[in-house]
């Protein structure tokens, strides 16, 4: 449940936002006009089929990729005036990201690939802090083990803790789950809430409508346009478990 | 057109900055090959024109006074062909700025001479009050024709001046600024009016029997001896070692070495691109495996690849081997003065580049394909090209505890070993690089040192001739003269033991110029036969040991002597053609040359030894001692020649050292580049965790230092021995070398090597940083 005292200042805001991509001589319209604005502290889940452009639209948002046409503002800065390099250092301070695939380095421990983004944008206390997020994630004996060693529940687990290394005020996880049996989904999704709880605002892509219900505010897309906005009560994942759903 | 040749090409067409590496290595490989065969051919074949010229004299000497007469009395003589004169003057020239050493030379009838004819490159010859000057002349003076030189025998001498009517190059003599001296060519009435005599002071022999041209000099030395004419030693001709020729041939089995060595190189390169073009497309063997082919459909496949990049790599190393050959014979004819053949193809230099680009390529690219071929389709259809495993090993433990401080070190470390085959020949690639580099410095610091120990043993800062004899004790009397530390009498000439010519050297017992090793018995001493001294290389050639009596032969004379020590001194001047030295006392020497009691040259020490300094006091000399006829010599000169000579050698060696850094260079901008390809995903992770450029750039220069300094201490372990070695090939073809290898050289060679890997990996960083994680990450 949001928090009242919350300021109500948006901290992403789009508008008028397209996409195309050159596919061979045919122009594909992956985003067609978007407009959108997020609040700090929201829990945003973007729901639709595939091929409808909900990675295209993180993918703006991280400043991984650039729009065709239109606003993009991310935590107050103007992401289509910025150089490559720059939106590169400031994603590593302000944005965590989580994939599908994980998106270990394989050459790097667990341990070690939670101190990656510290260690890229200059950060003190590497070790501790890495392990104390490994820690939360629940797999602090795992550190020493290299991606191929773990499992893919225990690696997104890794991921998160990654994406967390840097305390971004912005997390997003792109599927988070999609690769995942059901258990360790419902982990996953957990540990994503409980960083929402601490005050990032998460914006997840699934198109899943049941990992959609735990959001507080749901955007559903098809063909590259937002088609709903809903803010819902949302539904709190362990009262989920515990009824046995 | 075949599908699997079709492929191939598609294949070289998406990798085109691979492919072109790979290319532009086999070229280097190939053109080096067929470039030092072409030289090695096309210098023989002018080597052989050069000399076999029936204008080239077998036998020369200084002879004083060569009447018509006397001419016509040694042409008479047995085994004498043909006779020619010339008047010969050593002097100096000027052009209006610094005064030049010149060899002046007169020649009677330019139209017909019948001896080391001339070739007319520019202007006409000369009339009276005219010169023509040795056209590589121009590179110690600044000439034009039209010109007035000066021309002065010595500081004391009165200056004349000669107009240029043109330029000449006389065959088979070294290039002016190797020898340091300049030779011009004057009507003989003018020159025989500087030098102050009435006939020609230089006899040139033709001989019938070429054979028989030592014994032949022997017996005209006795007849002019005889008759009470005096007269130097002849130098007879060897065709197969004409001056500069040892040199030559050191750089030619140098150079050969290299070429091949990066012929090896480059199928390194090869082997490195097959096997990453293998690694990519595991897949697809599986699925042309799948569909029901072969092994060797497979193998076909991928060696057509490489016959494909064989061939033109090849065929175009042909082309540029055959431009440097030609360049490169072209500069060393110039400076031996060989006339070049006119450039000809050989079939022998197409096989050989057809040979090497293809047989490098195939045997380098078989060994990969067959191993891919080898494995099983579900394997193949298994893999996803780039396995994403990493196992626990050494380096990771090694590693852990580097990840503290910067994990794109770690991450650029490890990459190393998740490729072992690769990093393993990419490091065999740099440590034969790195070990060629070490072995070409020590070739070249032994040289130069070795050259510097000889000098060392000559402490003579200069000479003095007089064209008269004087008392053998007049060096009391040089010795007054305030800038002389020491003078001592010296005499030169031409021997013989038995049938091997060497060089004879006389000085006092006692001398304080020369510094003689001696390795066995001792030093001169009076005795009765008389004692000589031996270098270490004429003993061995005439197997000569301590206490052994021998017969010497010096200007006709026959005289025992006995070998009272050996000396270690492998000193030779360009264009030796004579076996090591012979020491003996001066007093002996000139005894047997019937001129006992005197000396007509003298060694000497000076005050100070900058080339400056000794010119003026050797001026100063000149000019006091005016009325003996003095000349002198710098010894300073004679070892700039020298270490020019030595200097070509060196900058060959150098030219070879860059072809083959440049191999190694490119191996290693190949490997980061398919390591790139390879791992393009995981850059776009650290793209997507807010890496920079720079962190990108570190990740992979870390990668690249990680081989090169592996390969450098590789590279170290072979290269002490290949130094040794060819060390060893070079003092067997030049002289007994000291092998000189210093910490220092090692070190730079490593510092070199890390700053050009960390400078060439910049490159393929950059095209780390320009990885889009976005096209990278969205499918897997
Ligand atoms: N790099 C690309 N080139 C061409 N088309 C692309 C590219 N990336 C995405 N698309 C197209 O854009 C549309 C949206 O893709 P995406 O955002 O990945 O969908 P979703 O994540 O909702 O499955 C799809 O039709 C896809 O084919
Ligand atoms: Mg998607």
């Amino acid at each position: 449940m949001p928090d009242p005292d919350e300021q109500h200042d948006p901290i992403i805001s789009l508008v008028d936002v397209r996409k195309a991509y050159q596919a061979g001589r045919r122009q594909v319209q992956a985003l067609g006009g978007i407009d959108l604005s997020i609040e700090r502290g929201e829990w945003v889940a973007i729901l639709g089929p595939s091929g409808c452009g909900k990675s295209t639209l993180l993918n703006l948002l991280s400043g991984i990729d650039r729009a065709s046409s239109g606003e993009v503002n991310v935590l107050g800065r103007d992401l289509t005036a910025m150089s490559e390099e720059r939106i590169a250092r400031w994603r590593g301070r302000s944005i965590g990201i989580v994939f599908q695939f994980f998106q270990l380095m394989p050459t790097l421990t667990a341990l070690e690939n939670v101190m990656l983004p510290m260690q890229i944008n200059a950060r003190g206390s590497r070790g501790s802090r890495a392990h104390a997020l490994l820690e939360r994630v629940g797999i602090a004996d795992l550190g020493g083990n290299f991606p191929n060693e773990l499992s893919g529940g225990e690696q997104q687990r890794v991921a998160i803790a990654r994406a967390l290394a840097n305390d971004p005020p912005i997390l997003l996880a792109d599927e988070p789950t999609g690769n995942l049996d059901s258990a360790s989904g419902q982990l996953v999704l957990r540990l994503l809430e409980e960083t929402w709880r601490e005050g990032t605002t998460l914006i997840l892509v699934t198109h899943d409508v049941n990992v959609a219900t735990y959001a507080s505010r749901v955007i559903t897309m098809r063909d590259g346009a937002i088609v709903e906005d809903a803010r819902s009560e949302r539904r709190s994942i362990n009262a989920i478990a515990a009824n046995g759903s | 057109m075949d599908l699997f040749l079709r492929k191939n090409l598609r294949d070289i067409e998406r990798r085109p900055l691979r492919t072109l590496l790979t290319v532009a290595g086999i070229l280097l490989g190939v053109a080096g090959v067929v470039a030092i065969s072409f030289t090695g051919r096309n210098l023989a074949e002018a080597q052989r024109q050069t000399y076999a010229g029936t204008r080239q004299p077998d036998l020369t000497a200084f002879v004083s006074n060569l009447s018509p007469t006397l001419v016509g009395l040694i042409e008479r003589r047995d085994n004498v062909a043909v006779a020619d004169t010339r008047s010969v003057q050593f002097t100096r020239a000027s052009s209006g700025s610094d005064w030049v050493s010149t060899q002046l030379i007169g020649i009677s009838d330019f139209t017909d001479e019948k001896l080391s004819t001339l070739d007319l490159v520019s202007g006409r010859y000369p009339g009276r009050g005219e010169v023509v000057f040795d056209i590589t002349a121009t590179k110690l003076l600044n000439l034009k024709i039209g010109d007035l030189v000066a021309l002065q025998p010595n500081a004391g001498a009165t200056i004349s001046y000669a107009t240029i009517s043109g330029f000449v190059r006389a065959p088979a003599t070294i290039d002016a600024s190797i020898l340091n001296q300049a030779t011009a060519f004057a009507p003989d009435h003018d020159v025989l009016r500087i030098v102050g005599q009435q006939y020609d002071n230089y006899l040139m022999l033709k001989v019938n029997e070429p054979q028989r041209a030592s014994q032949t000099a022997d017996e005209i030395g006795g007849f002019l001896s005889k008759r009470g004419i005096s007269h130097g030693s002849f130098t007879v001709r060897d065709p197969n070692s004409f001056t500069g020729s040892s040199e030559l041939q050191t750089l030619l089995l140098l150079l050969r070495v290299f070429s091949y060595v990066g012929a090896a190189l480059s199928s390194f390169l090869v082997a490195n691109t097959i096997a990453a073009v293998m690694i990519e497309e595991t897949r697809q063997i599986g699925i042309i495996k799948a569909l029901g082919g072969t092994r060797w459909t497979t193998m076909r496949t991928y060696l057509t690849f490489a016959s494909i990049i064989g061939l033109s790599g090849g065929i175009v190393g042909w082309a540029a081997g055959l431009v440097g050959g030609q360049m490169l014979s072209k500069y060393l004819a110039g400076l031996s003065g060989l006339v070049l053949p006119p450039f000809s193809l050989s079939v022998h230099e197409l096989l050989l580049a057809v040979a090497v680009g293809l047989g490098v390529t195939l045997s380098s690219a078989a060994i990969p394909a067959w191993f891919s071929a080898q494995r099983r389709v579900a394997q193949l259809m298994a893999s996803v090209g780039v396995t994403s495993d990493f196992h626990r090993g050494l380096v990771q433990r090694v590693t852990s505890r580097l990840s503290r401080l910067s994990a794109m070190t770690v991450i650029g470390i490890r990459n190393l070993v998740r490729r072992p085959v690769r990093a393993w020949i990419t490091l065999a690639l740099v440590a034969v690089a790195v070990a060629t580099f070490l072995a070409t410095q020590a070739v070249s610091n032994s040289v130069n040192d070795t050259v510097d120990h000889l000098y060392a043993l000559y402490g003579a800062d200069g000479w003095l001739y007089f064209n008269q004899y004087l008392d053998l004790d007049f060096d009391r009397v040089i010795d007054q003269q305030p800038n002389v530390v020491a003078a001592e009498p010296w005499g030169n000439t031409g021997g013989s033991l038995g049938s091997v010519r060497t060089d004879v050297w006389g000085m006092p017992a006692d001398t304080s110029i020369y510094t003689p090793r001696v390795i066995a018995g001792s030093w001169l001493t009076q005795a009765n036969p008389y004692s000589v001294v031996l270098t270490s290389n004429l003993a061995s050639r005439i197997d000569a040991h301590v206490g052994d009596i021998r017969t010497l032969d010096v200007s006709g004379t026959s005289t025992l002597v006995q070998v009272t020590g050996i000396v270690n001194d492998a000193s030779t001047y360009l264009g030796a053609t004579t076996t090591g030295k012979l020491f003996m006392r001066i007093e002996d020497l000139q005894t047997i040359a019937g001129v006992g009691g005197q000396a007509s040259l003298f060694a000497l020490k000076l005050q100070s030894s900058q080339p400056h300094q000794v010119d003026i006091e050797l001026d100063q000399l000149e000019a006091h001692f005016k009325q003996y006829g003095p000349q002198t010599l710098a010894t300073y000169k004679d070892q700039q020649s020298s270490r020019q000579a030595i200097d070509i050698l060196t900058l060959m060696l150098n030219a070879m050292v860059v072809i083959i850094g440049v191999v190694g260079l490119a191996g290693i901008t190949n490997t980061l580049i398919i390591n790139l390809t390879e791992r393009r995903r995981e850059f776009g992770i650290l793209r997507a965790l807010g890496a920079t450029a720079t962190h990108l750039i570190r990740l992979v220069m870390a990668e690249a230092l990680g081989i090169a300094f592996a390969g450098c201490v590789a590279g170290i372990a072979i290269g002490y021995p290949l130094a040794r070695y060819l060390v060893h090939l070079t003092g067997t073809q030049l002289f007994a070398l000291d092998f000189s290898l210093s910490l220092q050289t090692i070190g730079a060679t490593v510092l070199v090597a890390l700053a050009a890997t960390a400078a060439i990996s910049t490159g393929p960083g950059l095209i780390a940083a320009r990885i889009r994680p976005i096209t990278v990450l969205r499918y897997e």
